[in-house]
């Protein structure tokens, strides 16, 4: 082996390295990014119609095509629920391959070196993948079109594709491609008619004349056809009128909400794409050049080449006129834009090389070309994504570890509300919520009980446009009926910060069959009858007599239905009282809290007999209720005023209420009024526990409420002044908690 | 490569798995076997699968605290940089505190700790890719290729050898250069000639002045052994045996250099102190012997039984009452510690021997700072890698010396030789990397041991290759098992005249075939 070609091979494979850390971290790191609000919404969407069947317009908002839930639908059927967005960021990948392979095409098209069209897919690629645009690492419905118009331009501009006998074919592929594209995105259809003359500039190269008449039928017709087959589908289903009530209808409102006129589009447009450029000059110079050399080579390029030429001038003009006849331009949705310009920058970069190789020949350092593109990626667009993406795949086990390493920062508020679903209701199931955000449904693994998954359907609220009644869709109501029909959500869950609009429909199905169960400084969960019934109230069972932990030496007093320690027993984590060996439970009875003294501090600790798993606890400090481990306070709610305000040397309140701040929702519970504070006050409470969670009632209510893991026992410790319980019961768990 | 095996014609073809397995072959020929027999494209297919296990090996090791959580903590990092510190271009940095190749790396890469982590973690990886490289280029059959070569890529995984790229010591590069000198040295046995003797002599003189203990093995066996057979191995050529005898003296100056700059900074004091402290102020018979050639006994000393310069606030090396024998540690001491080596090596050999089970077994977890054992696969079970216990280290012993004596037999007499000394060394090395110390002994035996385990896969690889070649040779001689034996025969000839081709800068040498 020489030296020039032992260099060129060290070379080469230091490229093949970056690349592979490239795709690497792409891949860990876009299972994050993907993340995103739309790819999130359409995941929604898909996992109602896995639950409930029937087509993604009964299952959702739809306003494209149905391409975009189909692959996220692909991308369920073949992994797990944690495993999904490894799914979507390996479809990123291939997109982002595909239009990497379509700049490196453009590039040696017009004479660029292998190794210069290597360099460039490179760039392109990382771009797409690892970039620091916002429309880069994910998987909007853009970022599909894009791949599916790079796809046909790549086959348009690859010769081998056009030979003899394949033509038909690879007319009928870009047809699929383009149709898709224009079936997801209407307003695409300009951007698919620039891509599509590419492919007509390569079928005049076609000699035999039926082969050549027939795929310009195909490349003409197939995308009408792609385009016709959703709502013929939908129609022959029986379902047209949710299609197009989503597809079309819903487009329509989105259009006249803005309450701009045409003029007034383009003005905004013409600001938004002086901002634009103002924002990535680099754009603008590769728009520049583009249109420069397009018009100092147009008489020597030769006709496919201007064809080519025209092509990617239609789309980029077709990609802003989607954006102005969008009307909104948020960051991922100029990916549309990006390519196209990706595309004029190979063309560029090909004609540029052309030119130079002709005065001087052939470059040595070719080789090197990819490597270098790939370090030029990497410093000027940042490297922050492709060090998130390393440190991911370094630290990757397994989808379940990293699920499970994810769960243990959740927020202690999302904590507990998982929690209390987890008591009434089991993965998959139905959540009914009032919301604007498609990871309510996600982050606690369940679906959506409504297509509305978002209040803003039902109260006519247009995104970046104005809000009125006559925006909400026909037969919205009655759908939503039919979806809580077949539904029967266990759950209704309320962000505090978007409270329940009255007077809807969705209010009065709350109304009429919710019960508030746990109001938290961020969520009000609110459960349904049955449910409330059986958690807040629930069957007492039999009395139990508790036993103690330790087998000798306890200073627990003991009896049948009672457990008393006495107030100056000095606190002890093993002396503990046995109230239950297994999960699936329910231990009620009453406790005596006296501030500062008797029950101001108990603890329900979730443990397992052999100390594998870690302590879970449901504490009540004087007031305050929490949830925790023997580490962290998860979350907590305040049963009323602290009654530590009312300590000797303090002005004791009087007539404090023991209550719920929403009296409301205590009309069948026991309500301890005290006139002083200080004064023991007796408390109902009930540790409900089901197979994956537990939650503490006191007083009628949902204080508190923690997952377990693989705890299976409870028992009582008290950390401060002792206590007395009294009236305990052990009785059966809700019967959806798991433990059937 | 040879042709494609072709397809049985009995009558058992018949049969549904016959029809699969003839359109299989078929389809073989057709699609495969036209790529994988051009070797130039295997061998492109094979190196970008190394670029690709090797980037995936570093990212998994690096990339979790990539790129700003490489922080230095050990005294000794700070040591190494240090010496950097003084620049090669001045007379201090050759009788720094360190012996100068792990400095000069830290200096050539401007001690970035970032990017010397970086740099040695690809070093290191590269260095088991050459292992693999080499063990495909030496064996001659297919079958000893692929499990030996896994087994070697297998090592170099290990959390508790690669834990080491991420630190700021030596370990690491003393790891590296002791994979690339054994594999020169296995090189040279396998096909003797002077570029490769001189490869190897300069990888081991590289791996002599980066840890001053490596220094021992080599001069107690790779000097010896270099002048002898520059005298006693007629069958080489002449030029070939007076390269030998100046490698031989070369690296005896080596050592030499490095033990002296290593007296002359006085870091071997540290090490003296440690082992009079917990070795040898245990032992009264060591320590009246110690009394006898100097070293100042007295009560101050005594009262510091068990303890090392680390205990209590680094009390025996700044209390006032040892003053004394702290400056009999910086004198004569260092040199009657290295005497007691050999005096009493019947006592250090058994109480190494004792110590075995735990230092084999180590996997080095209290040194691994950035979790890199999370990241990596879990040691090789059943010790087929190496070995972790007494047991095992016994069996590799027997099964090494096995292989050695296959070898020998087997028309592979001057690889027996080389890897037989080897062996010894070996032994040497873990001996003196057990003495040397007595204070973060696991630390200092990695390098021996993952040098250890190395060599001992070599040997029997080396054995079990011959083995195979034995047996397919009798059987292909006795023709009784039909002409796949023979198409593999001629396949593996195929494979080894290639690899003579590319041998063809080889100085004949009669004794080595």
């Amino acid at each position: 082996m020489t030296v020039a070609r032992g260099w060129r091979r060290v070379v080469l494979l230091a490229t093949v390295f970056l690349v592979g850390a490239m795709v690497l971290a792409a891949f860990f790191h876009n299972e994050f990014r993907a993340q995103n609000w739309d790819p999130m919404q359409t995941r929604v969407y898909v996992d109602r119609t896995i639950h409930f069947g029937g087509t993604f317009y009964e299952n959702g908002l739809v306003n494209k095509g149905p391409l975009e839930p189909m692959v996220y639908r692909l991308a369920a059927a073949v992994t797990s629920w944690d495993g999904f967005w490894y799914a979507i960021s390996a479809i990123v990948l291939v997109i982002s391959g595909v239009l990497g392979w379509a700049a490196s095409a453009a590039t040696r098209f017009f004479g660029g070196h292998r190794m210069l069209g290597l360099a460039v897919g490179i760039g392109v690629f990382f771009h797409f993948a690892l970039g620091k645009a916002d429309y880069a690492g994910v998987l909007y419905s853009r970022n599909m079109i894009i791949g599916l118009y790079g796809g046909a331009f790549l086959i348009g501009i690859s010769a081998r594709w056009w030979l003899p006998g394949r033509a038909r074919w690879a007319s009928a592929a870009v047809g699929v491609l383009l149709g898709l594209g224009i079936q997801t995105l209407f307003v695409g259809t300009v951007a698919a008619i620039g891509v599509g003359l590419v492919s007509l500039s390569a079928i005049e190269s076609v000699d035999d004349d039926d082969e050549y008449r027939a795929s310009r039928r195909i490349l003409f017709w197939t995308p009408v056809l792609a385009f016709v087959s959703a709502p013929l589908y939908y129609a022959i289903r029986g379902r047209f009128e949710e299609f197009w009530s989503s597809y079309w209808t819903y487009n329509v409102y989105q259009n006249v909400a803005t309450g701009r006129s045409l003029a007034n589009q383009l003005v905004y447009g013409r600001d938004v794409a002086l901002r634009y450029y103002r924002a990535w000059p680099l754009s603008l110079l590769i728009v520049v050049a583009f249109v420069a050399l397009t018009l100092a080579l147009w008489r020597s390029m030769s006709r496919r080449e201007r064809f080519v030429h025209l092509a990617l001038t239609i789309w980029f003009v077709g990609a802003w006129a989607e954006l102005v006849a969008g009307q909104r331009y948020s960051s991922h949705y100029f990916s549309i834009l990006a390519l196209p310009t990706a595309l004029m920058a190979a063309t560029t970069i090909g004609h540029l090389y052309r030119l130079v190789a002709a005065t001087r020949g052939e470059f040595r350092s070719a080789a090197a070309w990819p490597l270098l593109a790939g370090l030029l990626a990497i410093a000027s667009g940042g490297g922050g994504h492709l060090t998130l993406g390393l440190e991911a795949a370094s630290s990757y086990s397994s989808v379940h570890a990293t699920a499970e390493a994810r769960a243990t920062t959740q927020p202690g508020a999302q904590r507990t509300v998982r929690a209390v679903l987890d008591l009434v209701s089991r993965p998959d199931d139905p959540l009914l919520a009032w919301t604007e955000y498609p990871w309510t449904y996600l982050q606690y693994h369940r679906v959506a009980a409504t297509r509305w998954i978002w209040k803003s359907f039902m109260l006519g609220q247009i995104y970046l446009g104005r809000s009125s009644p006559d925006y909400v869709l026909p037969r919205t109501w009655q759908w939503f009926a039919n979806d809580m029909a077949e539904a029967h959500p266990a759950v209704f869950l309320e962000e505090t910060a978007l409270p329940l609009t009255e007077g809807t429909p969705f209010a009065t199905y709350v109304h009429n069959g919710f019960e508030e169960a746990y109001a938290g400084a961020t969520n009000n969960i609110y459960l349904r009858d049955d449910e409330a019934e059986d958690i807040l109230r629930g069957g007492a069972g039999d009395e139990f007599t508790p036993t103690a932990r330790l087998s000798a030496g306890t200073n627990w007093d003991l009896g049948a239905g009672s457990a008393s320690l006495a107030a100056d027993t000095p606190p002890s984590f093993t002396d503990a009282v046995a109230l239950s060996d297994s999960l699936c439970t329910r231990i009620s009875g009453t406790y005596l809290a006296e501030p500062g003294n008797a029950g101001s501090f108990l603890s329900f600790r979730f443990d397992s007999a052999d100390g594998s798993a870690p302590n879970m606890r449901l504490n009540v400090v004087d007031t305050q209720v929490f949830s925790g481990d023997d580490g962290a306070i998860f979350d907590s709610t305040d049963l009323g005023p602290p009654l530590t305000s009312a300590l000797p040397g303090d002005d004791p309140t009087t007539d404090t209420v023991l209550a719920p701040d929403d009296a409301s929702t205590t009309e069948a519970t026991v309500v301890p009024v005290v006139d002083d504070a200080s004064e023991p006050t007796t408390h109902q409470f009930a540790v409900v526990v089901g197979k994956d969670s537990a939650a503490i009632v006191i007083d009628g209510m949902i204080r508190a409420a923690v997952r377990l893991t693989n705890q299976d026992r409870l028992s009582l410790e008290v950390r401060n002044g002792g206590v007395e319980l009294g009236d305990l019961h052990r009785g059966a768990a809700p019967p959806n908690s798991g433990c059937g | 490569m040879g042709e494609p095996t072709a397809p049985p014609t009995s009558g058992r073809v018949t049969t549904t798995l016959g029809r699969a397995r003839t359109a299989s072959t078929r389809l073989a020929r057709r699609v495969l076997v036209p790529r994988v027999t051009s070797s130039e494209r295997r061998s492109q297919v094979m190196s970008i699968v190394a670029v690709l296990a090797l980037l995936v090996f570093m990212v998994r090791v690096l990339g979790e605290g990539w790129p700003k959580h490489f922080a230095i903590f050990f005294p000794d990092s700070f040591s190494f940089l240090n010496a950097a510190r003084q620049t090669p271009f001045s007379p201090g940095f050759y009788a720094a505190e360190r012996p100068i190749a792990f400095p000069t790396l830290l200096f050539l890469l401007g001690r970035s700790t970032v990017v010397t982590v970086v740099v040695q973690t690809l070093l290191y990886a590269l260095a088991y890719l050459l292992a693999a490289l080499v063990v495909c280029r030496i064996f001659s059959q297919r079958e000893s290729r692929l499990i030996v070569s896994l087994l070697v890529l297998s090592i170099g995984i290990e959390p508790r050898f690669a834990l080491w790229t991420t630190h700021i010591l030596s370990e690491s590069l003393g790891m590296t250069l002791a994979v690339i000198s054994v594999l020169c040295w296995w090189r040279f046995s396998a096909a003797p000639c002077r570029g490769r003797l001189h490869l190897a002599g300069a990888s081991t003189i590289a791996w002599l002045t980066v840890r001053d203990s490596n220094v021992p093995p080599w001069l107690a066996v790779g000097v010896p052994a270099l002048l002898l057979a520059s005298l006693w191995w007629r069958s080489a050529d002449h030029s070939l045996r007076r390269a030998m005898r100046l490698w031989g003296v070369v690296t005896l100056v080596v050592c030499v250099g490095v033990t002296l700059t290593q007296s002359a900074n006085g870091r071997n004091r540290y090490a003296t102190i440690n082992n009079v402290g917990s070795r040898v102020l245990p032992e009264p018979r060591i320590t009246q012997w110690f009394e006898d050639q100097g070293m100042p006994v007295d009560q101050a000393l005594l009262s510091r039984t068990g303890s090392n310069s680390f205990n209590n606030n680094w009390d025996m090396l700044t209390s006032p009452d040892l003053q004394t024998f702290r400056d009999w540690a910086d004198a004569s001491g260092q040199r009657v510690m290295l005497e007691s080596y050999a005096r009493f090596a019947p006592h250090w050999v058994a109480e190494l021997y004792d110590d075995l089970p735990l230092l084999l077994g180590s996997d080095q977890t209290s040194y691994d700072a950035f979790g890199v054992a999370k990241r990596l696969p879990d040691a090789v079970t059943g010790q087929i890698n190496g070995p972790t216990s007494r047991a095992g280290l016994l069996v590799w012993t027997l099964l090494s010396s096995a292989g050695i004596a296959l070898a020998a037999l087997r028309r592979r007499r001057v690889q027996a030789v080389v890897l037989g000394l080897a062996l010894v060394s070996t032994f040497v090395d873990l001996y003196m990397a057990y003495v040397g110390d007595s204070v973060e002994v696991q630390r200092h035996m990695v390098g021996p041991l993952a040098r250890m385990a190395l060599i001992m896969l070599i040997c029997v690889g080396v054995g079990a290759d011959a083995a195979i070649e034995w047996l397919r040779t009798s059987r292909a001689a006795r023709g009784s098992d039909g002409p796949d034996d023979a198409a593999d025969a001629a396949h593996d000839a195929d494979d080894e005249s290639a690899d003579a081709d590319a041998d063809a800068d080889v100085v004949p040498v009669g004794a080595a075939t």
